[in-house]
């Protein structure tokens, strides 16, 4: 194959120039590209057609190997992302000897190309966490929450530690992208104006003081005579992403919130009796 | 650039044969004879954008593959009249096959991958990828 352009001896020059010692890379998986040339005349299944020389004959066109394996030669677009096709390969398309360009392009991705970036926008899109669920000490339906004293308010560890992830990846799954969610920390809406900031809070067990979770809230009005005052909490993850590849990337953070749960609030009333 | 520079392009010049081998070789004697054929001659721009950058190394044995992105400044011109024939950026990502021939590495093929006007592509990839 010819290649077009200026100054190839330029090119070839400075290339090996720039190769201090080659010997000392990496070895890699070798050569498939001559050996990989795909017999596809024109109307198989591999992308484009052959067309037809200029006296009308068919043109004998082939489809050969150019990239065999994109995690080891760069692909890229544009903007100098990185381009992944979904088997690997990268086909160019040879008719009568000559590179034939498809649509501006020197070589085509078998099965579509694909971008880490984008891939990783669509796990992130993907991903959905499910409302919080969440439990209180006294749960406030069958059981009153009371007032000066203090409710204990908790995400249920199946939530808390639910591990929410979405999947992106190419058809064969050989490159992917995963959003993957973790909670840091749950905003709790007591319905009077009030919010309280925690982490997952501590489920209420049976012996331990009153006052040992971090989380909870003291309410201070009962809600007699009402329906009751509405309880919700948001839970905020941190996004991360990770890749098939080993990168990594925030992906900024994303909210959940439960629909809001009435709940009542008691009042224990107290009599004095002058001491008695 | 040896072999395309003023004052006339040589494909004879012994310098291709130093670094090429093979349809590589040939395929810079061909480049060297069309722009002697055609009066012209390249060199290099002012000021200079240009760039290379080499990635994507593998070696097997006495062959080896490697990743090239280059950003092509060059300019074209003709040597009778000295006027400029084409001085376009163009960024190309190209693979080049090398063989170790009597202990020293050279060009046996040069595929061109991808091709992008101006400087873009594989010359803004990240600096967290091999080139």
């Amino acid at each position: 194959m010819r290649v077009g352009g200026r100054g190839l001896p330029l090119l070839i020059a400075l290339t090996l120039l720039g190769i201090a010692a080659p010997a000392g890379a990496e070895d890699g998986a070798g050569f498939g590209v001559r050996d990989g040339v795909v017999d596809a005349d024109a109307g198989s299944h591999t992308p484009g057609s052959g067309g037809s020389t200029s006296d009308g004959a068919p043109s004998r066109c082939t489809w050969r190997v150019v990239i065999a394996d994109d995690l080891t030669k760069g692909v890229f677009g544009p903007s100098g992302e990185r381009l992944y096709s979904d088997t690997g390969r990268w086909l160019q398309k040879v008719c009568d000897g000559e590179v034939e360009i498809v649509d501006g392009l020197f070589v085509i991705p078998e099965g579509g190309s694909f971008a880490i970036a984008d891939l990783l926008e669509q796990a992130r899109r993907t991903l959905d966490p499910p409302d919080p669920t969440w439990s209180a000490s006294p749960n406030g339906t069958t059981v009153p929450m009371v007032t000066q004293l203090p409710t204990w308010l908790w995400v249920d560890g199946d939530y808390w530690h639910g591990g929410f992830s979405a999947r992106a990846s190419t058809p064969s799954g050989r490159v992917w992208a995963e959003a993957r969610a973790t909670p840091t920390s749950a905003l709790w809406q007591v319905g009077d104006g009030s919010t309280v900031f925690c982490g997952a809070g501590t489920a209420w067990q049976a012996g331990p003081q009153a006052n040992s979770s971090d989380c909870t809230y003291t309410f201070r009005h009962s809600t007699a005579g009402t329906a009751g005052t509405p309880l919700s909490v948001s839970v905020t993850f941190d996004v991360a992403g990770v890749t098939s590849l080993g990168g990594t990337a925030e992906l900024g953070a994303l909210t959940r919130t439960s629909p809001p749960a009435l709940v009542q609030v008691a009042e224990i009333q107290a009599i004095e009796s002058n001491g008695r | 650039m040896a072999a395309n520079s003023a004052p006339v392009a040589n494909p004879d010049s012994p310098l291709l044969a130093e670094v090429a081998t093979g349809d590589a070789l040939g395929d810079l004697r061909a480049e060297a004879s069309e722009r002697r054929d055609a009066g012209q001659a390249v060199r290099a721009a002012s000021p200079n954008v240009g760039e290379i950058r080499v990635g994507f190394v593998q070696v097997s044995g006495a062959t080896a593959s490697l990743s090239v992105c280059r950003v092509d400044d060059s300019v074209v011109y003709e040597l009778a009249t000295g006027n400029v024939a084409n001085a376009t950026v163009a960024t190309q990502n190209y693979t080049l096959e090398l063989a170790l021939v009597d202990g020293q590495w050279m060009v046996s093929g040069v595929t061109q991958v991808q091709r992008w006007e101006g400087v873009a592509g594989c010359a803004l990839a990240d600096a967290d990828f091999p080139y």
